[in-house]
């Protein structure tokens, strides 16, 4: 060693190695390392002999080497750990009944709040899947209306023109207007929503292509349509260069299909089923017009500041403004892409649904509840569980068990079972529960867990909490015990007993509270079906006239028809929209419907005339200024109906009540009615006919009557609608609402009992010697079965009495969100809802009582 | 006899022997000097203190705490020495060898194969 020490190693292994290596070992490890370095220093050099130190250090890095704290266990540790999951398993299978119950239910708490989670999730995350969404947006613009200002998402039409031309940093824009055009597909005529857009729609927005050309809408006489549009029109066939006649203002235009696109998905906001180059309803609009609105998307160039391009495009509206008086443009405002679909009903004029509350807070509700459910029926029954195992406890702790080991026993115990059950309860969601939402629902939801980290995030953390929550208590408290009270016997489970019973109580409450939500919910859809919509909607047609040349002809053809009683022209038809205005009876004022309607309308529907009297076709004032109105309408004016004149003014007119009806649904009960007035207009403005049927089958009547009307005009597109059904799309979705809550009040039915049978279960097998000894001494099956009963009878009368008095405030609340008008909660709904909760915790219990009836009292006297 | 029992590896097998041919001097260093010198194997050291530790558990080695020196910054060394065990180990295993090898039968050519 010519020079020794002058080359040391590199000092940051050495401190590595210091840092790691047990204090025991440390001493002959670094000695070795250091002649290795020396020895290699004379041999191959500084820097060989630096690299292979470091080398040598980190792989010295090893389990054995490496410091620990505890005390030389290494052999056991992994042998105690391998036990727990040993004994865990075989404690899993000894009481496989309670396990397979809350594995069961968590996983099916957990795949409902998925479904939900996606749902919401999905309504809030629209128009992701564009590639240039984060440069992409709608123009919109802030203008001033009468009263304060308001925004809008359309942009006139030549100003879009004007920004394309001055203002610098736009890549690309498109126009975006949507038509029901009429089609014709090889002679079959239909209408079509059309999407009108500039050659760029498909440039900036990203749709996948099927087959054709993705650049077809630059070749103004081909368009492009999607999978759906393509089986609708042509069948098995993709139709590619197939024609379709397009009618685009008066105008039949044909057109080729140059490309097809797989259809869009509910997360995009924007249509692609039929795509029309813009041109062509540029040119049909012109012919009427000189400008109008449109909605406009622009696409800037990359880099490019937001505030920048507002302003370039502010610096126009001067200008504009001039020309323009009536609503003038104060400022713009671009809207992204992404959120485009969640402002849209801040704007008039945006494209997109936006979120909407109720249902999203009713599913939150729903998937919590079971959660809560599903949760504390696994704390109570892991619980239970636990207390089957107090003598394993108590001889552990005798052979010498630390209470450490105890702990994480339970936990690593806990932690497996819990994980299987989030695990089986992801797979339940994707192959059963989401596939079926989907179907119910239409939505096209999809579990793609494995990008998403905040779902991932919330597994963990459920994963933590109901590890920690259900097993701390055990691990804690029950290795808390000395082990000679244990095995005495004298240790108390008083405490685990009235947590016990906690929590079955509260999961009895959150069950009937589902219960009453779907009793009431059912009980509310047949109140309002049936309830009496103050008029007679019944044997009654709505023909719509598709031009006023068709009126005297289609009156004639319908009063010569002998099925038809009566027919009554109108403008508008109760049912078919709404019209807000503002009435004033001096200073009062307030919004009301105001239906323009035929003179006899009011009369045939079957309005029922409360004061006055309904139009009269010989007085010609009735047409000017008269009203028919509802109570409700002179309810909010503060009047009362005089047969001299009731006068009220509406704007610049003055309106004469010449009769009051009874409160009328004008729209389905999810509306509050408010006030409501018709107003006679004259014959020339029937747009509708509404016609009395003899007594039959209505359906098959209005068939014969559209066909043979359709016959008549046959170029022309209408329909014939019934009264009766005007509702039936509202009834429709408050089906949906009735079986959700269905469904909830179903599967919290289902975790509850089997909370039930777990706990009863458990309970029956730790006093089977006490049953046994009653039967012997000659206890009869209903007294055994009445002493099992009576332990839970303080839970029921908690259950019941909590219960009943939330879920009146709870659910009376979001009836009164959902619906308009709905029956209170009565004695009765209440009555139903505890029955079902009793009925099936009886049968629940009772397969225990049956169990304990038939055994034989020697055997259970017998083991130990 | 715990852990695998009376199994010895090839690995083992060769540094017992080396523990055994350098009697006195056996430690993980010079060990591995030792290997690389005789059979022209290059292990690193952490290797070696396994498999060092291993035959101790295994019963075929003892070890101690020897000398310090100036090379390794007067930091002692583990001394291991081989043990009646580990002897009678290696004895059975030449033993095996031999009557394996001594059954190849005499005479033949073999081919090269390729």
């Amino acid at each position: 060693m010519s020079k020794p020490f002058k080359n040391s190693p590199p000092k940051w292994a050495d401190r590595f190695l210091m840092f790691f290596c047990n204090p025991r070992l440390l001493e002959q490890l670094q000695g070795d390392v250091y002649e290795l370095f020396y020895w290699r220093l004379e041999e191959k050099g500084y820097k060989k002999a630096k690299r292979s130190f470091v080398w040598d250090v980190i792989r010295l890095f090893r389990w054995s080497n490496i410091k620990r704290k505890s005390k030389p266990q290494k052999t056991n540790n992994m042998g105690i750990i391998k036990n727990y999951f040993k004994v865990g398993l075989r404690n899993l299978w000894k009481q496989r009944l309670p396990s397979t119950i809350n594995v069961l239910g968590l996983s099916i708490a957990l795949a409902c709040s998925i479904v939900a989670f996606k749902f919401i999730e999905e309504s809030y995350n629209k128009d992701f899947m564009h590639v240039h969404k984060d440069d992409t947006f709608l123009v919109t613009h802030w203008e001033e209306l009468e009263s304060n200002t308001g925004r809008n998402g359309k942009t006139d039409n030549q100003l879009t023109r004007e920004i394309i031309e001055s203002v610098p940093g736009i890549e690309k824009t498109t126009r975006y207007h949507y038509y029901n055009a009429g089609t014709k597909v090889n002679g079959r005529e239909t209408t079509t929503f059309s999407l009108f857009v500039d050659e760029d729609y498909l440039d900036i927005f990203t749709f996948q292509l099927v087959a054709g050309n993705i650049n077809a809408l630059s070749q103004p006489d081909q368009i492009v349509i999607s999978e759906d549009a393509a089986q609708r029109f042509f069948g098995q066939s993709l139709g590619l260069d197939e024609e379709i006649e397009l009618k685009i203002g008066n105008e039949w235009k044909v057109f080729t299909v140059g490309a097809v696109l797989k259809s869009r998905t509910r997360s995009s906001s924007l249509q692609n089923y039929l795509l029309v180059n813009y041109i062509h309803m540029d040119q049909a609009l012109k012919r009427t017009r000189e400008t109008w609105d449109v909605n406009f998307f622009i696409q800037r160039q990359k880099g490019v500041d937001e505030q920048q391009l507002v302003t370039a495009m502010n610096e126009l509206l001067p200008l504009h403004n001039k020309d323009n008086d009536v609503n003038p443009y104060t400022y713009f405002e671009l809207e992204p892409l992404p959120t485009m679909a969640r402002h849209s009903n801040e704007m008039m004029g945006g494209i997109g649904t936006a979120p909407q509350k109720a249902p999203n807070l009713l599913l939150i509700a729903i998937a919590g509840f079971m959660f809560i459910l599903a949760t504390f029926n696994y704390i109570n029954i892991s619980l239970a569980m636990v207390m089957k195992r107090f003598k394993e406890i108590g001889i552990r702790k005798v052979v010498g068990g630390q209470r450490r080991q105890l702990i994480s026993q339970f936990l690593i115990e806990n932690f497996l079972l819990c994980a299987f059950s989030l695990f089986l309860g992801v797979l339940l969601s994707g192959s059963i529960l989401l596939p079926a939402f989907n179907e119910i629902s239409g939505a096209s939801l999809k579990l793609d867990i494995l990008q998403h980290q905040n779902f991932w995030l919330f597994l963990l953390l459920v994963l933590g909490f109901i590890t920690l929550v259900s097993g701390i208590y055990p691990a804690l408290v029950a290795s808390a015990y000395r082990p000679t009270n244990i095995l005495n016997r004298t240790a108390s489970t008083k405490t685990n007993k009235g947590l016990s019973a906690f929590f079955l109580s509260f999961q009895m409450v959150l069950a009937l509270i589902t219960i009453v939500a779907a009793v009431m919910f059912v009980h509310t859809n047949r109140v309002n079906e049936a309830r009496d919509w103050g008029y007679d909607q019944y044997n009654k047609l709505m023909v719509n006239i598709p031009d006023s040349v068709f009126q005297e002809p289609f009156r004639d053809f319908l009063e010569a028809d002998p099925n038809v009683l009566k027919v009554a022209g109108t403008k508008s038809y109760v049912g078919r929209e709404l019209n807000g205005v503002q009435f004033k009876n001096g200073e009062k004022a307030t919004y009301a419907e105001l239906f323009n309607v035929g003179v006899n309308y009011p009369q045939l529907l079957g309005l029922r005339l409360k004061e006055g009297r309904f139009f009269d076709e010989n007085l010609d004032s009735d047409l000017e200024n008269a009203l028919v109105v509802n109570e409700s309408f002179l309810d909010a004016l503060s009047l009362t109906f005089d047969p001299d004149g009731t006068f009220i003014d509406q704007d610049s007119l003055s309106y004469r009540v010449v009769g009051v009806v009874e409160d009328y649904f004008y729209w389905a009960p999810d509306m509050k009615i408010r006030g409501a007035a018709m107003r006679a207009v004259p014959s020339s403005e029937y747009g509708f006919y509404l016609v009395e049927m003899r007594e039959g089958n209505i359906l098959a009547q209005r068939d014969i009557i559209q066909k043979q009307l359709r016959d008549m005009a046959d170029e022309e597109m209408f329909g014939v609608s019934i009264q009766s059904q005007i509702f039936d799309g509202h009834f429709e979705d408050a089906k949906g609402i009735r079986n959700v809550m269905l469904f909830t009040a179903i599967i919290a039915i289902i975790i509850a009992s089997m909370g039930l049978y777990g706990l009863v279960n458990i309970n029956i097998s730790n006093h089977i010697k006490s049953y046994g000894i009653r039967k012997v001494l000659g206890a009869s099956g209903f007294e055994l079965g009445t002493s099992i009963l009576k332990k839970y009878r303080y839970v029921f009368l908690f259950a019941i009495l909590i219960g009943c008095s939330v879920s009146v405030l709870l659910i009376g609340g979001l009836l009164g969100n959902i619906y308009a008008y709905y029956p209170k909660i009565g004695f009765g709904p209440l009555a139903i809802s505890v029955m079902i909760l009793l009925g099936v915790s009886y049968l629940t219990i009772n397969m225990h009582i049956q169990k304990v009836r038939k055994i034989n009292p020697a055997e259970t006297l017998r083991t130990e | 006899m715990k852990g695998k029992g009376n199994y010895i590896g090839e690995l083992e097998e060769l540094v017992l022997l080396l523990v055994g041919i350098l009697h006195d001097d056996a430690y993980a260093v010079s060990v591995l000097k030792e290997m690389k010198d005789q059979t022209g194997r290059e292990l690193n050291i952490s290797a070696i203190h396994a498999v060092l530790n291993r035959l101790e558990e295994k019963g075929w080695l003892s070890s101690g705490m020897g000398g310090a020196t100036d090379e390794r910054g007067g930091r002692r060394k583990r001394f291991y020495q081989l043990t009646a065990a580990g002897k009678a180990m290696l004895d059975e295993v030449k033993g095996q060898r031999d009557q394996l090898y001594n059954q190849l039968p005499a005479g033949l050519t073999y081919s090269l194969s390729i």
